[in-house]
């Protein structure tokens, strides 16, 4: 537990003085300034339209950040060897892989907290309080960007990052769009349509599922047996592509 | 048990997937090479570049998998409680550069596990005084000179409460009043702390000086292994005999021969009864040498 810890606290500092998270922080926080400014071309819709872009600029941009950074989270090491040394310690891989993952993990939390609170600040100032459904909004992004980051650590032991990024890109975008193709393939009434988005719904993450967006835009709430029921559905994910990711670090050669 | 590794029949071979020609390629490293390392002594590993040293280093301490074969540390498989008493240097070594010369031992030794927090501390300020590195506390690895970068990888090995330490190449990069202060230290930790370590290295001077004992490794076998002092009796010894063609030091060039030991003295009496001018006698005993000649018998 203390060799996870360290690694973790080391990933923690190695990312926190890395100029792209600062690069892809700064692109972030526009993002959210962005909506304040379109929410100037909608009197009527002001404030719908500052919720809906800030979490859409938000979701996007932590994705982004999990993707990019978490791509060379093991590769970076294995490729400037640094890794050599730091498993000569008394530490298994396994406990590597969950210190580098707990604390790109943690970062990211922290990020995405310091994301609510600049637009809850800004949605304050436009006369708007938040709801549950406004933190749950958050917890979901949380969840589909430890998903990613999870999918990352499992590709990225195997592959080079423009992969690992090609890979998460495509789970994204489909994992997104799963919900879409279930009711093109009910609407059909194909049998090798439904077949195919069953065996999706096997193979790929919801990550629909954990999208809460649209109800803070419209004042729904949400139950908390869904958010328990999506929230280990998204842990039973992160398990699946951490096993995935383990089972391929443990026998990896470090040439 | 009064070995501190053994290692049997080791072999490796590296299998890549050529993507052009959908083909296998392999190249076999290691072939069954075996050697022990006794207690409390320094070993040197010598061999040419890509004769499979850093890789026998990597099998050891399996950050690669060998294909067969078997290596113990003080009689036992690699584990936690074993690498805690083994410490490591890679070759050419990179450590975390975004941490600060303090912060990157405090790092280390935490992850070894063998410290609480007040003696982490007391380790730290013993450990760069020692690497000379005292003043360069605060500052980012990455701002480190060469030397001082090695002698930080240096640090983080000798700071471990090891009983084996395994040093790839350790005075690369040194300047050198840098190998010097090196050697002076690997010295005093096997004599003072009685820890065995196992030091490949090209400086084959600083082997010799350093070494009770090496392994030569050539072309992925083992073809020494033992002490140096039998190794350089066992490579026929040498003397270069530099002589002028008579007494009349400014007229002549010098001129050289080589005899053996056993035939040093007849020599001698024979350049003396020819009135040549004997200018110097250079021991071509060294290590360097005796390992030159070692592998171009070998070739």
């Amino acid at each position: 537990m203390r060799s996870i810890l360290t690694i973790a606290l080391s990933t923690i500092k190695e990312l926190y003085r890395d100029r792209i998270l600062y690069v892809l922080v700064f692109f972030s926080v526009l993002l959210i300034l962005l909506s304040l400014l379109l929410s100037n071309l909608s009197v009527q819709e002001a404030l719908r339209l500052t919720i809906d872009f800030g979490l859409a600029g938000i979701h996007l941009s932590v994705q982004i950040i999990a993707v990019f950074i978490g791509s060379t989270l093991i590769t970076r090491e294995i490729e400037k060897k640094s890794i050599l040394f730091v498993m000569s310690y008394p530490i298994s891989r396994v406990h590597f892989l969950m210190g580098k993952f707990f604390g790109f993990a943690i970062l990211l939390w922290f990020l995405l907290v310091g994301m609510q609170s600049l637009l809850w600040g800004l949605l304050s100032q436009l006369g708007w309080s938040a709801g549950g459904s406004f933190f749950a909004a958050f917890w979901g992004i949380f969840l589909e960007s430890i998903i990613l980051l999870s999918l990352t650590l499992a590709v990225g032991v195997v592959a080079k990052p423009v992969s690992v990024v090609i890979v998460c890109a495509g789970v994204f975008l489909s994992g997104h769009s799963l919900n879409s193709f279930k009711e093109l393939a009910i609407n059909s009434k194909s049998e090798f349509y439904k077949f195919l988005s069953d065996f999706f719904e096997y193979i790929i993450p919801n990550l629909e599922s954990m999208n809460w967006r649209s109800h803070v835009v419209y004042g729904d709430s949400i139950s908390a047996s869904s958010l328990l029921q999506v929230s280990m559905y998204a842990f039973f994910w992160v398990l699946f592509f951490i096993i995935i990711a383990v089972s391929f670090f443990r026998r990896k050669d470090f040439v | 048990m009064s070995t501190v590794l053994e290692v049997k029949n080791l072999s490796k071979e590296y299998k890549e997937t050529s993507i052009r020609c959908f083909q296998n390629v392999s190249k076999k490293v290691l072939h069954n090479i075996s050697f022990e390392i006794p207690f409390n002594t320094m070993t040197g590993f010598l061999g040419i570049n890509g004769a499979g040293k850093s890789t026998t280093i990597k099998c050891l301490l399996e950050l690669i998998f060998p294909d067969s074969g078997e290596v113990l540390f003080f009689g036992k498989k690699l584990n936690s409680e074993i690498k805690k008493r083994i410490s490591y240097l890679p070759e050419k070594p990179q450590l975390y550069d975004h941490l600060t010369g303090e912060e990157f031992l405090r790092f280390s030794l935490t992850l070894s596990n063998q410290y609480c927090k007040k003696e982490i501390e007391k380790c730290i300020d013993e450990t760069l005084q020692l690497v000379q590195l005292q003043t360069a506390r605060k500052y980012k690895l990455r701002e480190y000179s060469k030397g001082m970068y090695q002698r930080m990888g240096l640090a983080q090995a000798i700071s471990r409460k090891a009983d084996f330490i395994i040093l790839d190449e350790p005075m690369s990069d040194l300047d050198p009043s840098g190998r010097h202060l090196v050697k002076k230290i690997l010295k005093n930790i096997q004599i003072e702390k009685k820890t065995s370590i196992f030091l490949s290295s090209h400086l084959l001077q600083d082997v010799e000086d350093l070494c009770q004992n090496i392994v030569i490794l050539d072309k992925g076998h083992t073809t020494y292994s033992g002490s140096t002092f039998q190794f350089l009796k066992k490579i026929k010894p040498q003397y270069e005999i530099q002589y002028l063609q008579s007494n009349k030091l400014e007229d002549n060039p010098v001129q050289s021969l080589v005899a053996f030991q056993e035939d040093l003295q007849q020599e001698i009496d024979k350049l003396r009864k020819k009135q040549c001018a004997i200018v110097g006698l250079h021991n071509q005993n060294s290590l360097e040498d005796a390992f030159q000649k070692f592998i171009g018998q070998k070739e």
